[in-house]
């Protein structure tokens, strides 16, 4: 039943999401928002977050902090931002820019945008939390090409050292970055078998199936845990899938019609 | 020269679009390196047509430092583009290592400059890039006006034996400021405008704010002249004019460390000099909004600068 209720919640925030995309001139990151749908619909059902004043809650930690349409949305579906929130989206004074600021109020963790600086903050968290004796998770949400930064891999090699098993973190592996695809600008490879060198429990599944990532997602384990989460840039857009322009881009209205109707065909009609 | 095809080409487009692609044709050493950042620099013509001369490095920009200090001692031109925050901040100990401490010339382009990039917030603003690159011994650091001088500025960085790093900010589409050729060398102000009463020391974006606001002074009885110091370091000492009642510095650019500390730290050393006035962003994060409205709220725009300085002469 929750998988139900999570597919109609995506359905929502991915109209929700083509409508703040259409609100604004100055571009959306519409790519990397809509690859991130599903795994921030599920991390919020799946996160224990009764309220952000809750010493002991999950954190949920947008480390790609450019990831705003599926961060914002979900915290529209958790009850956390409001529809008049959301309206100012990238207006002149606006709270809800293109990168997420940390506003605890609105469920918002963490100020994203410069990209590594998310993975090296959940590291202090995640230790705090252990001090504390807190039982709670901390999700770090990766893009792909964010793993360019060598700041990563320092957090990432500290969460093992310090035993971390409190960090779930979840790579969108949307296999884009803002010049093209990530093969093509600097070649990964296999993640998988980077982080599982670097000592962590590492799943992979489809980041666009529900079912998979709910039964990933809050698994326990005596190591950190990564989860590969193959996904599709701009995800469910036919005009902008496969195609580098939606990392950042207007969405003029003819574009917007289009996208809406793909996204309803996707969810059998309204 | 072709002004109006650079106006609309934007500072990078004209820099990596123009002027670099005319430079291949003189010189095989040149060796461009972006972190992810090759379609908003411009640099997409150049990576198709001279594709061994360019290395995309991801988004990590430290490397890209170091990677291009390694191919300057072996004899290669490295020039190098991200956004002004990451390759001030984030590469700012690269930057000291490989460009200050073992003096290794490169060309150091920083896009996207103070709060041209809008809603994307102030991890992406660069409000002290400038303090940053001024405190490392041996950088030059300039921030040209307009789409003509960034050209200049390159060309001449192209060409210097030592590292320079150069500050662009936003955007196609952006006014000249000059319409016909000028001479251009780094540490030599460019002098704008006359007017005996207040002297207007202008870099980069604010160059073109800066001529506005005289025509509007002028308009209320107040004569200034303006200078375009598009070099912030070394700074032309000799432009500054200790005649005049009053001395405004304007920057797109935190108060701190920028043109007006520059400026200030040349000043005090005279026992007797003009007041002077300082103006930028007022050493804080400022609220997110389009250009227009944060000028406002930064107090840089034509109106709020013209007032600051009346009030000033008062």
């Amino acid at each position: 039943m929750v998988e139900v209720k999570i597919k109609q919640n995506v359905f929502e925030m991915k109209l929700k999401a083509l409508d703040m995309a259409l609100s604004t001139s100055f571009g959306a990151h519409i790519g990397g928002g809509f690859s991130a749908m599903e795994i921030m619909a599920c991390l919020y059902e799946v996160a224990n977050i009764p309220s952000m004043a809750e010493e002991g809650r999950d954190r949920i930690i947008l480390s790609k902090g450019h990831g705003v349409l599926a961060l914002y949305t979900a915290l529209w579906k958790k009850g956390f931002m409001t529809e008049e929130d959301l309206a100012t989206f990238e207006t002149d004074g606006t709270m809800f820019h293109g990168h997420a600021h940390r506003n605890l109020e609105k469920g918002i963790e963490f100020s994203g945008g410069s990209l590594g600086l998310g993975i090296s903050y959940a590291v202090g968290v995640a230790k705090a939390c252990k001090y504390k004796g807190l039982n709670n998770r901390i999700y770090v949400i990766l893009g792909d090409g964010e793993m360019d930064e060598g700041i990563v891999w320092e957090a990432l090699m500290s969460i093992a050292n310090f035993s971390l098993n409190n960090v779930t973190v979840i790579v969108d592996r949307n296999q884009y970055q803002l010049d093209g695809p990530t093969a093509d600008i600097m070649n990964l490879l296999s993640i998988e078998d980077k982080l599982k060198a670097f000592g962590y429990d590492v799943k992979v599944v489809n980041g666009h199936s529900i079912s998979e990532l709910l039964d990933t997602f809050g698994k326990a384990s005596d190591k950190p845990c990564a989860i590969i989460a193959n996904t599709i840039k701009a995800n469910g857009i036919s005009f902008l899938m496969n195609n580098k322009i939606s990392h950042q881009c207007v969405l003029p209205r003819k574009k917007y019609e289009i996208a809406v109707e793909d996204i309803k065909h996707a969810y059998n009609g309204e | 020269m072709n002004f109006k095809l650079m106006s609309m080409a934007g500072q990078g487009g004209s820099i990596f679009g123009i002027s670099l692609i005319e430079l291949m044709n003189q010189r095989n050493d040149l060796m461009v390196l972006s972190s992810d950042m090759s379609t908003p620099a411009g640099l997409d013509k150049f990576k198709t047509t001279y594709p061994e001369h360019f290395m995309n490095m991801g988004i990590a920009e430290q490397n890209m430092i170091g990677t291009a200090a390694g191919l300057a001692e072996e004899g290669y031109k490295p020039i190098c583009v991200a956004q002004a925050c990451f390759i001030t901040m984030r590469s700012f100990e690269q930057v000291r290592q490989y460009c200050g401490y073992m003096q290794i010339p490169m060309v150091i382009i920083g896009i996207g400059s103070g709060v041209s990039l809008q809603y994307m917030g102030n991890t992406h603003y660069a409000i002290e890039d400038l303090a940053l690159m001024r405190t490392i011994p041996g950088m030059e650091v300039i921030a040209p006006c307009d789409s003509y001088e960034a050209v200049l500025s390159f060309e001449y960085a192209v060409d210097s034996n030592h590292p320079v790093y150069i500050r662009l900010f936003g955007g196609t589409a952006i006014p000249a400021v000059f319409n016909e050729e000028i001479e251009f060398k780094g540490g030599k102000a460019i002098k704008m405008r006359d007017g005996k009463d207040v002297q207007i020391i202008a870099t980069g974006s604010m160059v073109g704010n800066a001529l506005k606001v005289a025509e509007e002074l002028a308009a209320v009885g107040i004569e200034s002249s303006v200078v375009d110091m598009h070099t912030v370091k070394p700074l032309d000492k000799d432009a500054i004019d200790y005649k005049k009642k009053l001395i405004a510095t304007l920057e797109e650019h935190n108060i701190i460390g920028g043109l007006g500390s520059a400026v200030a730290d040349v000043m005090s050393q005279y026992t007797s000099h003009p007041k002077l006035l300082k103006l930028g962003i007022n050493d804080r994060f400022v609220p997110v909004g389009s250009y227009k409205y944060l000028l406002q709220k930064c107090g840089l725009d034509i109106e709020s600068v013209k007032n600051m300085i009346i009030n000033n002469l008062k």
